[in-house]
């Protein structure tokens, strides 16, 4: 049954190449930055700037860059999947070692 | 015992604290909230089909309480399933699973992803198995592990002692029903939906050997059965959803395996208890809870109360959500015992409310099933995956036991439209299957069918709310509140198969790989010309070729000025054009002997101009043509062979007349002969050759011969207007019902006596400039128009306000270019003011203003005024 439904789920291949600019001061990018709507296939670069180091987590597509002062971090993905995925900065680990999450900072919708 | 307990609790405490914001038992959801339109059709479609089954096609219902069933056991397949070797193969694989998981959770890597025990016991158990339960059967039964280990100690027992019993016998008090499996779910969906990080390994091993000493404890005092049916809250839960899966098993005496319809075992005659409603409004209520607690609405209701309960620190979210919890089962409770009180007071009492709520419980159970499945379903198929590596390297010690630890999870397995499509369809069949069984249950309880149906007006109404609760929280949020970021930039790579003109011979060819700023899709309406023919491809895509053609090599003989100025916008920004595909399936009708066939072409435009706003955007490059490409190249083919030229200044320059397709005569005798010429040959110019074959552009040219036949002139152009009569200085136009025109009837009134301003005096008071002026009214005398013109301040404010006049200015300094450009509406005093001060700096400028009617600007008396600015500021 899912070999039928990828079967089903078109794959266009023109797509869209979009670039957001996220500049983190104190843990936060601005407001009218915090939601990021795309298509599916588009693919999308974030670039990274922040005012201290800070180590940030996309989830789902599982993509981690570290992020330093003073310059551009690139994060760049082909949004295959459908969804909506957060971006939370990596502050240090739980005991049990898994990462623990700060306030998240973006959240990337990709639509069908 | 208290030394090692001690630092377990500090780090369970410290793993709290560092992740304040998840609320599932385990794993990540990426779901999007389903759009509006899925949600409406839900909705609709819920209170339709209760109506539907309620008054339509429950008439005959089966008031019996036996269902159809088909013995299994009486097939080979059936016999193979129900053998005691596939029993005892599933049962140790489902004990091996429950001690590799509370060993893993004891002594394996603590990083939740990395160690089966919650992937095991939330995901694969939680929700796996409930699927498992309620759409094949009762699994649970067989493999409980429990039982499993129960069962062999018994065995051994037997073995040494004799005797098989390993129970003190006590007799389980009838009283206490089904509560110990209520405090149990109430319990567990406390750990998964509250306690703020339930996937902590070590603690899901503590919780299982406590609830595993508790069992046991429990099968000693009562006997494993009674127990396993009061007291083990899987077996509640699974049993629940299992009533309404279509295989019956039956372990009890002699093996039996029967096949029934879905649902059936809700109907079960057997009575339900106060404590069995209590536990499936609560498995009812755990659901949704979940869902709303991933809601933004929640998160702003607990944004709300955090504040008024600041005494208690860190642990507010989980006062917040324990309290929650509660009251969401009190509610779900509190409607349903409710509605059953009307119902009974509705069918005169015959039960009464209580009776009547423990009958219809059950019904509400597929609408539990399909909310789980709803909101799960996606997630199983996503977060399930875990346990293909974690199968591999349960422990998290980098074993590779099945060569699958190096399997990374695909998010992608399935999509939104996917997740949407499922979700909505589940909470609609739970729906219908809830309904639908009510009825049932109604014919059977309810002696007349009156009281029957009456009964069920209550009911199917809260079942309808249920649904709808069910679908608002998928849809949340409904309203977007938030505006998405702005991106930089965005580069749009062209398709290859898009075309571009070719300067010059606007030959249509690919553009190759490009990238473009903006694509726009186009939705083109493929309005009927007046020769008959029909806006397609060909009409759109050679009107950019004409462009190319005609205004994009100055130095060629093709070429107009005029052309080139039209279209230099366009040319500068179009990078490519791509003819999707027609759609004439929608909104295709005929009425009388009218057919009306809605044919919509789907054009795709690649363009280098960044997005502005859509409006803006879309006037660039669009692909539409008011005239059909036959008529484009019959007037090319005049102007290429020396007839006349497109614009009046050309025909100036080259001493040609200006192409007039209506008045002259002997032109139009010229392009008569053209286009019988052309009707012979199939011409089609050299950019439409592999679009329009020459039989199609016969009929064309056929076309066009007929339309000149019967109406004397070759002006074809689409829209609700025709020509009608000419002479020297007149012409009359007759509007008449399109319907193959984008816009609709009525909507070109507004123009269709386009009204005119007039400035008439100017008053200048320093940096201030007041315009006065006339506007055209009309004046209707039965069937005829009178346009007469009046002073703006002789006019009645209301007939003001329906003119709506108002002055749009643009202001040029002493070189010609333009400073400052704006609109003023009128004022009180039938004015316009124009205030210039701190806006424009000292020199003399010119006021370029007209005075506008109704939104017509196309022939606006337009006033230049010199002004100057004083240099004294």
């Amino acid at each position: 049954m899912l070999a039928l439904l990828l079967g089903l789920a078109p794959m266009p291949a023109r797509a869209a190449e979009v670039t957001y600019a996220l500049r983190i001061t104190n843990g936060r990018v601005p407001d009218e930055m915090r939601l990021i709507r795309v298509k599916q296939h588009d693919v999308v670069k974030l670039e990274w700037t922040t005012d201290k180091p800070i180590t940030v987590h996309l989830h789902g597509y599982d993509i981690e860059r570290e992020v330093k002062p003073g310059a551009v971090t690139e994060m760049t993905f082909a949004a295959r999947a459908t969804g909506r995925f957060t971006v939370e900065p990596h502050i240090g680990r739980t005991p049990s070692g898994a990462h623990a999450h700060g306030e998240t900072l973006v959240t990337i919708e990709v639509y069908p | 015992m208290r030394a090692g307990l001690r630092p377990l609790a500090a780090a369970l405490l410290a793993e709290c604290l560092a992740t304040p914001a998840s609320a599932h038992g385990f794993g990540q959801r990426y779901d999007l909230p389903i759009p509006l339109s899925y949600y409406l059709a839900g909705v609709a479609a819920a209170i339709v089909v209760s109506f539907l089954i309620v008054g339509l096609f429950v008439r005959e219902a089966p008031r019996g309480k036996t269902y159809p069933r088909i013995d299994l056991m009486a097939a080979p397949l059936g016999r193979w399933i129900a053998s005691p070797s596939v029993a005892i193969t599933l049962k140790l694989l489902a004990l091996a699973a429950f001690i590799v998981t509370i060993l893993a959770g004891l002594r394996g890597d603590q990083n939740p992803y990395r160690n089966i025990a919650p992937t095991m016991l939330w995901i694969i158990v939680w929700v796996g198995l409930a699927y498992v339960s309620a759409f094949v059967g009762n699994v649970w039964t067989l493999i409980n592990p429990w039982r499993t280990i129960f069962e062999a100690i018994e065995t051994i027992n037997e073995a040494i002692t004799g005797r098989r019993e390993l129970s003190l016998g006590l007799r389980y008090p009838p009283a206490l029903g089904l509560w110990p499996a209520f405090v149990l779910l109430l319990a567990f969906a406390w750990l998964e939906l509250v306690y703020p990080n339930p996937a902590v390994p070590r603690l899901i091993a503590s919780l299982a050997l406590a609830y595993s000493a508790l069992t046991f404890a429990g099968m000693v005092c009562f006997g494993r059965e009674c127990w396993l049916a009061h007291g083990e809250v899987f077996t509640a839960v699974f049993g629940t959803f299992a009533r309404f899966a279509p295989l019956e098993l039956r372990t009890d005496n002699d093996r039996q395996l029967w096949l029934r319809p879905f649902g059936a075992g809700l109907l079960d005659s057997r009575d339900v208890s106060t404590s069995m409603m209590a536990f499936v409004l609560l498995l009812l209520a755990t659901v949704l809870y979940d869902g709303a607690l991933a809601s933004p609405e929640w998160g702003k209701l607990e944004e709300a109360i955090a504040p008024y309960l600041s005494t208690l620190g860190d642990w507010r979210l989980v006062t917040i959500r324990t309290a929650g919890l509660i009251a969401f089962w009190l509610i779900f409770c509190g409607a349903y015992v409710g509605v059953s009180a009307v119902m009974s007071a509705v069918t005169q009492q015959r039960l009464s409310p209580l009776a009547i709520a423990r009958s219809f419980a059950l019904t509400l159970v597929p609408i539990a099933i399909g909310y789980h499945f709803a909101h799960y379903f996606t997630f199983l198929l996503i977060q399930g995956q875990y346990i293909i590596p974690l199968a591999s390297d349960p422990f998290g010690f980098c074993w590779n036991l099945f060569g699958t630890a190096g399997y990374r999870v695909d998010i992608a397995v399935v999509g939104a439209r996917f997740a949407w499509f499922t979700a909505v369809t589940a909470i609609l069949l739970g729906h219908i299957a809830a309904v639908y069984l009510a009825h049932i249950k109604a014919m059977q309880v309810l002696d007349t069918r009156r009281l029957a149906l009456r009964s069920q007006i209550p009911l199917t109404a809260l079942m309808v709310v249920y649904t709808f609760a069910s679908l608002s929280i998928l849809a949340e949020p409904i309203v977007e509140r938030r505006a998405p970021a702005q991106p930089l930039s965005v580069e749009i790579a062209i398709p290859e198969d898009a075309v571009l003109p070719e300067p010059g011979s606007g030959r249509l060819q690919g553009v190759g790989a490009g990238i473009a700023k903006q694509k726009l899709t186009y939705r083109v309406l493929g309005s009927a010309f007046h020769d008959g023919t029909r806006m397609n491809a060909a009409d759109v895509l050679y009107s950019y070729a004409f462009a190319y053609r005609w205004g994009a090599r100055p130095e060629a003989k093709n070429f107009d000025p005029l052309v080139a100025a039209a279209t230099a916008v366009m040319r500068a920004h179009l990078l490519g054009v791509r003819v999707v595909g027609t759609d004439t399936t929608s909104k295709s009708f005929r009425f009388g002997d009218f057919e009306y066939i809605r044919e919509l072409l789907v054009v795709d435009v690649y363009s280098s101009a960044a997005p502005i706003d859509p409006e803006q955007d879309a006037v660039i490059a669009p692909p539409w043509s008011t005239l059909p490409w036959h008529l484009l190249v019959l007037m090319e083919e005049a102007v290429a062979r020396g007839w006349a030229a497109f614009s009046q200044s050309e025909a100036r320059r080259r001493g040609v007349d200006w192409l007039d397709l209506v008045r002259p005569d002997a032109m139009k005798e010229r392009l008569a002969g053209l286009v019988e010429t052309f009707e012979r040959e199939g011409y089609r110019p050299d950019p439409l050759t592999s679009l329009v074959s020459a039989e199609e552009a016969r009929k064309h040219w056929a076309a066009l011969k007929a339309f000149y036949k019967e109406r004397g002139h070759f002006l074809v152009t689409n829209g609700p207007y025709q020509l009608k009569r000419w002479s020297a200085d007149s012409v009359t136009l007759e509007a008449f019902r399109d319907l193959s025109y984008p816009l609709g009837v009525g909507s070109y009134d507004a123009y269709a006596v386009p009204r005119r301003g007039f400035i008439t005096k100017i008053d200048r008071d320093g940096e201030r400039v007041m315009l006065f002026g006339d506007i055209e009214l009309l004046q209707k005398h039965q069937r005829s128009y009178d346009i007469v013109r009046r002073p703006l301040t002789s006019i009645a404010s209301d007939e003001l306000r329906r003119s709506a006049p108002e002055c749009r200015y643009l202001v040029t300094d002493g070189e010609g270019r333009v400073v400052l450009a704006g609109q003023v509406s009128v004022s009180a005093d039938a004015s316009f003011s124009l205030d210039f001060s701190g806006k424009l700096p000292a020199g003399h400028f010119t006021l370029i203003a007209q005075i506008i009617v109704n939104g017509n600007a196309m022939n606006a008396e337009i006033q230049r005024i010199p002004i100057e600015i004083g240099s004294s500021r």
